[in-house]
């Protein structure tokens, strides 16, 4: 038994896990890249900018954003949590997180070649649910006080930012004449009394989003450790023997109306894909109705075990139980009602080499 | 002094984890863990984590922003980076053997028959006859089709496709192994199987195919890559139809580049 864990767990469990770390990994690194450049060179106040105002509006707007920052889900999370802390409204910023992995361009073309006897339904809609699903999340968290959804210590850094911007104005509005811009060029978690962007070099600025970057990438990193192992270990037969595999365990359940896409949700869950590609894996499961293939194509990159682990860095652990819940019974009951609406006499979706 | 060593905790991480991507590109070991359209950026990956490691370490003395260091503002803890970045990945790197163990390819479907995928063969709904195979296949010196084992493992159970490959002389590529015992009641049985993947080897699905000798069975080492020339066949048992070769001669080949490991073409 144990030099079958050694001989042969081990290495297998280890070959998973580099294989979803060097695929993974360079998808975190290019999100932390992207929130240590917006940490130190995007004003505060851009996010004001940003977006409408009207918070429906700037919700609707969240969802479609993936279009012109096209990410996935890995990249997403850092990019986020640096925007909420630059001031980007959660609601925004969670429609955003939740729908760029699915609404943008790279996904819609996975999907439709992947789907290739279908591609427009397919992909058409895996955009349309994976958008609304998102707005409505937005919509919702519009309702729900931020301490609820976000860490303490992200709504804390909010608050100080919040006053120190208050600050600001009332120091504008009141105060004497200034010969230069006040505005700090980053956004630092605690309070500065010296806000002088003209004191920093060019060098500098550098140095501290690449700083910004790599700490970012290290605790992002954390979490997707943690979330990969997990992943890599149900994907490694145990050192027993008669265990099932998991893929025998699923396809048992493709003639079951409700088993069927809480199955393929599960699967999606577990496996931890990139949105980018997922859609080959769907494809390949045969013996499941295009509904159950949506969902687990709309929840996969909403949520799954490593977004489990990386959403923590950024939610609160009841609000991330909330979300799973929810998007996994809305998404199921849209796949059982649109699935049959989505392909009535077409035969069920195969790989194309 | 504290930022300081945490900042040199987080640059040697951030480098451990590009080495590992960048020594799978350079050694070729990384058509074993990625699929092909993933190799470049895996590779890119590395060299920036790898970058931005060594720019970060370089720097990790020197005092920016407002007169002070930045680094205290949420630093994740040094202990948590050496224990779940740094030590995974070396572990990891320690043990691995580059590829699946003969019980994890059986987990993965070794030994398995999937559906028939009759899409694969024909993308307007033509009829896909023995013409049709004529030509989009190539041959080999010896007039045998270079088919992969991708084709015959999903042409089985669609009736059309099964008859055009049928008796087809065909040669595949791919690792060797033994039969599963329950398959192979006269002994006379190997197996022909290689990964198909679609992003990395945790989606690997493993495609086998039985081979058939009149004489002895080749006394080769399990996963030794081999070439195989011989007749198509089909079989039906346990209700589904299973493709298989019955082989005329077998060589051993070496392991095909990285970039088409896992391509249907060898």
């Amino acid at each position: 038994m144990f030099e079958d864990v050694f001989n042969v767990w081990l290495p297998d469990f280890s070959f998973l896990f580099l294989s979803i770390l060097v695929e993974g990994a360079p998808f975190i690194l290019l999100g932390t890249l992207i929130s240590g450049f917006i940490d130190v060179y995007l004003p505060a106040s851009a996010m004001d900018r940003l977006l409408p105002r009207n918070r429906t509006s700037a919700v609707l707007v969240s969802g479609l954003l993936g279009i012109i920052f096209p990410v996935c889900e890995c990249a997403v999370v850092p990019v986020i949590r640096r925007l909420v802390k630059k001031g980007l409204p959660p609601a925004c910023a969670l429609t955003y997180m939740l729908a760029a992995p699915i609404v943008n361009p790279v996904t819609a073309l996975s999907t439709a070649s992947a789907f290739k006897e279908m591609p427009a339904e397919m992909a058409g809609s895996r955009l349309l649910f994976g958008y609304l699903i998102a707005v409505m999340v937005g919509l919702i968290l519009l309702r729900i006080p931020v301490s609820a959804v976000l860490k303490p210590k992200i709504v804390s850094e909010l608050d100080r930012l919040q006053a120190s911007r208050a600050k600001k104005r009332e120091h504008h509005t009141h105060d004497h004449e200034h010969p230069h811009d006040h505005e700090h060029p980053h956004d630092h978690e605690h309070e500065h009394s010296h806000e002088h962007e003209h004191e920093h070099e060019k060098s500098n600025r550098l140095i501290m989003a690449l700083r910004a970057a790599m700490r970012d990438f290290v605790d992002v990193g954390i979490y997707f450790v943690i979330g990969i192992t997990i992943v890599a270990v149900v994907n490694t037969p145990p050192p027993f023997d008669n265990a099932i595999p998991l893929r025998d365990i699923i396809n048992r359940t493709s003639d079951s109306v409700w088993g069927a896409p809480s199955a393929l949700m599960g699967l999606a869950f577990l496996l931890s894909l990139c949105s980018t590609s997922d859609a080959f894996i769907a494809a390949s499961l045969i013996d499941f109705e295009p509904g159950a293939l949506l969902a687990f194509l709309v929840f996969g990159p909403m949520m799954d075990v490593k977004l489990l682990f990386l959403y923590s860095t950024v939610l609160t652990k009841k609000f991330i139980l909330y979300l799973a819940v929810g998007l996994f019974f809305v998404i199921g009951a849209i796949s059982i009602v649109a699935g049959p609406l989505l392909a009535p006499d077409k035969p069920i979706p195969r790989l194309e080499r | 002094m504290k930022a300081t060593i945490n900042q040199i905790i987080f640059s040697l991480a951030t480098i451990a984890w590009g080495v590992v991507p960048v020594y799978f590109y350079a050694t070729g070991l990384v058509g074993n863990y990625l699929a092909p359209n993933f190799h470049l950026i895996s590779l890119a990956g590395g060299l920036a984590m790898i970058v931005l490691g060594l720019f970060n370490l370089l720097n990790a003395r020197r005092k920016v922003g407002c007169g002070h260091d930045h680094d205290h503002e949420h630093d994740q803890s040094p202990v948590a980076a050496i224990f779940l970045m740094i030590l995974p990945v070396a572990l990891c790197s320690g043990f691995t053997k580059h590829e699946y163990s003969t019980k994890a390819l059986t987990w993965k479907g070794l030994y398995k028959q999937g559906p028939a995928r009759s899409s694969l063969f024909s993308r307007r709904r033509e009829p896909f006859t023995r013409a049709t195979i004529e030509k989009s296949t190539p041959k080999s010196k010896d007039g045998n089709y270079l088919l992969t084992i991708t084709e015959l493992y999903w042409s089985a159970g669609d009736k059309e496709i099964m008859k055009a490959y049928d008796r087809l002389p065909a040669e595949l590529e791919g690792r060797l192994i033994d039969e599963d015992p329950k398959l192979n009641p006269g002994g006379n049985r190997k197996r022909l199987y290689r990964l198909f993947m679609t992003c990395c080897a945790a989606d690997a699905q493993v495609l086998g195919l039985a081979l058939e000798f009149d004489g002895p069975l080749p006394d080769l080492e399990d996963k030794t890559w081999v070439k195989v020339s011989g007749e198509v066949a089909y079989e039906h048992h346990d209700g589904q139809d299973f493709a298989y070769l019955k082989v005329a001669k077998v060589e051993t080949t070496t392991a095909p580049p990285p970039n088409s490991q896992f391509q249907r073409r060898p």
